[in-house]
């Protein structure tokens, strides 16, 4: 795992990795707003599915292609066809389990290199990583699956300064972009063509 | 019930029942009784429990349609997914084992139209004398399933009857002789079995790798209800006998692939388990909860004890492993944290496994059938044998012949016989008969295609076949025994 961000460095011990406002930050991710719960362990995420209240994405509601891609994704991963008629939002898990209590619950992502990873969310409906504490700090949104959205989403009553703060400390999980380079691609060598012989007999 | 059986009688037309009764040669009333016993609701409200067993000759005969109506017959009485309720196959199958890695069907030499290809026929591919190397592996091969006559002369022409055999006790000499038998168009065979087999090992391999069984080696497996469990080693293999990872790891690494250093059937258990990772038998975190504990696989499953545990495995959020007591479980509540860390949740889990989850009820209209079945009668005194069956003993007893119980308790193959069909050809209990197939007249064969156009594609089938069946069979009487088709 890639480890030379600031905030690992100030884990192994330089006090002086990360500014004030990060360390609040780290404070309040860990304490009053109530990160940690989720973001946890070495990816700084748990691997468990949440619905945490993401609204759909607008495009399925005023773009046309967008509206026509997303009710074939639905008849294609398997629906039935009250859902594939009436569903507005991702079902997410669901695909999977096909278990009306996992409606719209996705994986909690790594915060590890997340500001390079805008838009939020997976739908991107949140641009800024202060959007998304925004987001948080309001107690999550409202969309389509309510009846499993998770109970650990609250308002947490933090003030601007505080949301800085917690900005602040999320920018220091990334250190400088991984960018793979372009490999060479070997020459294009197909396999020799066959024969059919007919049928054997 | 009554609706469905109306449904039925509306798909089947109304001579449904009385052509089912006629087939299954009982009265038609009868067919309703089992419907009741099957479906009725009790004076309470409750469904009786319902185990629907199919024997699986059932659906050898790749008629889609049987299966279809069997299947859909489970599902209405609500067999399967439930407590004592339960739809299956019966007769057994390669279970336990863990799927291995794929061909690389785009190497094969057989190619569809497009850029497709279709999977090696290694029997075909043999026959027409293109194998060089054969590496057998636990199958009889030339006396399995789709074994032939031609199969056996090819093998005979390729391996026995080429000019260069060994007949000298140099290592040198016999790897020599063999690339001269390769070169010369010829092929080696290599056979790797528990217990040496005729003609496969015994006639036709140059070099037999005898493999160890279970008990001789501790090893993992699952039983038919996904029951994976440690069994341990108690025996010593006899002789050179070695477990079959261990023989594949010694010719992979003499090939020159990397990997393939295991030590133990652990490692191998600990390299595959990602791959059962969504399956049936789903075991991966098994693996995870292992190595949190500082244990290996094995010592884990040890644990478990002779029951073992059920797959798929799921892990809760605390890190503890659920089993999976029945598939398609209608009562199940999933954790709600979804599948955390590396568990996979299967649709198959709490639903059925199709696209949707929901379940598919395919007609099986008896119009689809009813021609085939017309044209599947009985004519000028046939007898028709099955596949019958002796609990003791494998299919026909090809496989058996080493086993001294089995040989002296049945010394001979026997046909059941109702008596009034034995009187026709003036036989007796204990008579030593002779049966013979026709199947396959080619002449019979052309003219009935003309005649049911829709037969056409199971007709060519036939046609590949032509094959004149010859059996003995000892005679066995008795008046349960039903006329016409027959067990043999």
């Amino acid at each position: 795992m890639q480890t030379d961000t600031p905030f690992d460095a100030y884990m192994r011990g330089d006090d002086c990795a990360l500014t004030g406002s990060q360390i609040r930050g780290l404070e309040l991710f860990a304490g009053k707003a109530g990160c940690i719960d989720c973001h946890n362990g070495p990816l700084l995420r748990d691997e468990a599915y949440h619905n945490i209240g993401v609204p759909p994405y607008d495009g399925w509601e005023d773009d046309p292609l967008a509206q026509i891609t997303f009710r074939f994704e639905i008849f294609a991963k398997g629906a039935t066809q009250q859902m594939y008629r009436e569903i507005k939002d991702d079902p997410g898990l669901n695909f999977r389990a096909k278990h009306k209590p996992h409606m719209g619950k996705f994986r909690t992502p790594s915060l590890r290199y997340t500001i390079y990873t805008y838009p939020y969310m997976h739908n991107g409906m949140l641009e800024t990583l202060r959007d998304v504490v925004e987001f948080y700090n309001a107690g999550g949104g409202e969309n389509e699956f309510a009846a499993t959205k998770s109970e650990q989403i609250k308002p947490l009553g933090l003030n601007d300064a505080e949301i800085d703060d917690i900005v602040a400390f999320l920018e220091t999980l990334s250190g400088e972009e991984i960018l793979i380079e372009a490999p060479e691609l070997p020459e294009m060598d197909p396999l020799p063509v066959v024969q059919n012989r007919g049928p054997r007999t | 019930m009554t609706i469905d059986l109306k449904i039925a009688a509306a798909i089947n037309g109304p001579q449904g029942e009385a052509k089912a009764a006629e087939i299954a040669q009982i009265d038609v009333q009868r067919i309703y009784i089992a419907a009741e016993w099957m479906a009725k609701p009790k004076a309470d409200g409750t469904r009786p429990k319902t185990f629907i067993m199919i024997e699986k000759g059932f659906y050898w005969s790749n008629n889609t349609g049987n299966t279809n109506a069997i299947s859909s017959l489970g599902i209405i009485v609500g067999a399967g997914g439930r407590p004592g309720q339960v739809i299956g196959r019966a007769g057994g199958h390669q279970r336990g084992g863990l799927r291995g890695g794929k061909y690389p069907r785009n190497k094969s030499p057989e190619k569809l139209p497009g850029r497709r290809r279709r999977a090696l026929d290694t029997d075909r591919y043999l026959i027409s004398g293109h194998t060089r190397l054969a590496h057998v592996i636990g199958t009889t091969w030339v006396k399995a399933m789709c074994g032939s006559q031609s199969l056996q002369a090819k093998f005979d022409e390729l391996t026995t009857r080429n000019p260069h055999q060994v007949t000298s006790f140099t290592k040198e000499d016999i790897v020599e002789t063999l690339k001269q038998r390769v070169d010369s168009g010829g092929m080696v065979v290599w056979n790797q079995d528990i217990y040496l087999v005729d003609p496969i090992g015994a006639r036709y391999a140059d070099i037999v790798f005898p493999a160890s069984g279970w008990g001789e080696e501790t090893f993992t497996r699952a039983n038919s209800e996904r029951r994976i469990r440690l069994y341990p080693k108690f025996y010593d293999a006899p002789g050179e006998a070695k477990p079959d990872w261990w023989i594949i790891a010694q010719l992979t690494r003499k090939m020159g692939f990397e990997g393939f250093d295991w030590q133990n059937s652990n490692e191998v258990l600990e390299e595959g388990s990602r791959f059962s990772r969504g399956s049936r038998k789903d075991f991966h975190m098994v693996k995870v909860a292992a190595h949190r504990e500082g244990k290996t696989p094995h010592k884990k499953l040890g644990e478990f004890g002779t029951n073992g545990i059920q797959g798929p495995v799921l892990m809760r959020a605390d890190g503890s492993p659920e089993e999976t007591k029945r598939l398609h479980d209608v009562n199940r509540v999933l954790p709600p944290e979804g599948p955390v860390g590396g568990t996979v949740f299967g649709k198959k889990l709490t639903h059925f496994n199709s696209q949707t989850g929901k379940c598919n009820l395919q007609k099986a209209p008896w119009s689809l059938f009813s021609s085939y079945w017309e044209w599947l009668k009985l004519r000028e005194g046939e007898i028709w044998m099955t596949s019958g069956r002796i609990n003791e003993r494998w299919q026909s007893g090809y496989d058996d012949r080493r086993r001294p119980y089995i040989v002296q308790r049945w010394p001979e193959n026997w046909i059941e016989l109702h008596p009034e069909d034995a009187a026709v050809y003036g036989v007796e209990n204990g008579d030593y008969l002779r049966s013979i197939a026709r199947v396959g007249d080619s002449e019979t064969i052309a003219q009935s295609c003309v005649e049911r156009p829709s037969l056409t594609p199971l007709l060519r089938a036939l046609l590949c076949r032509p094959d004149l069946g010859r059996t003995e069979l000892i005679c066995l009487m008795e008046a349960l025994f039903r006329r016409g088709p027959t067990a043999a």
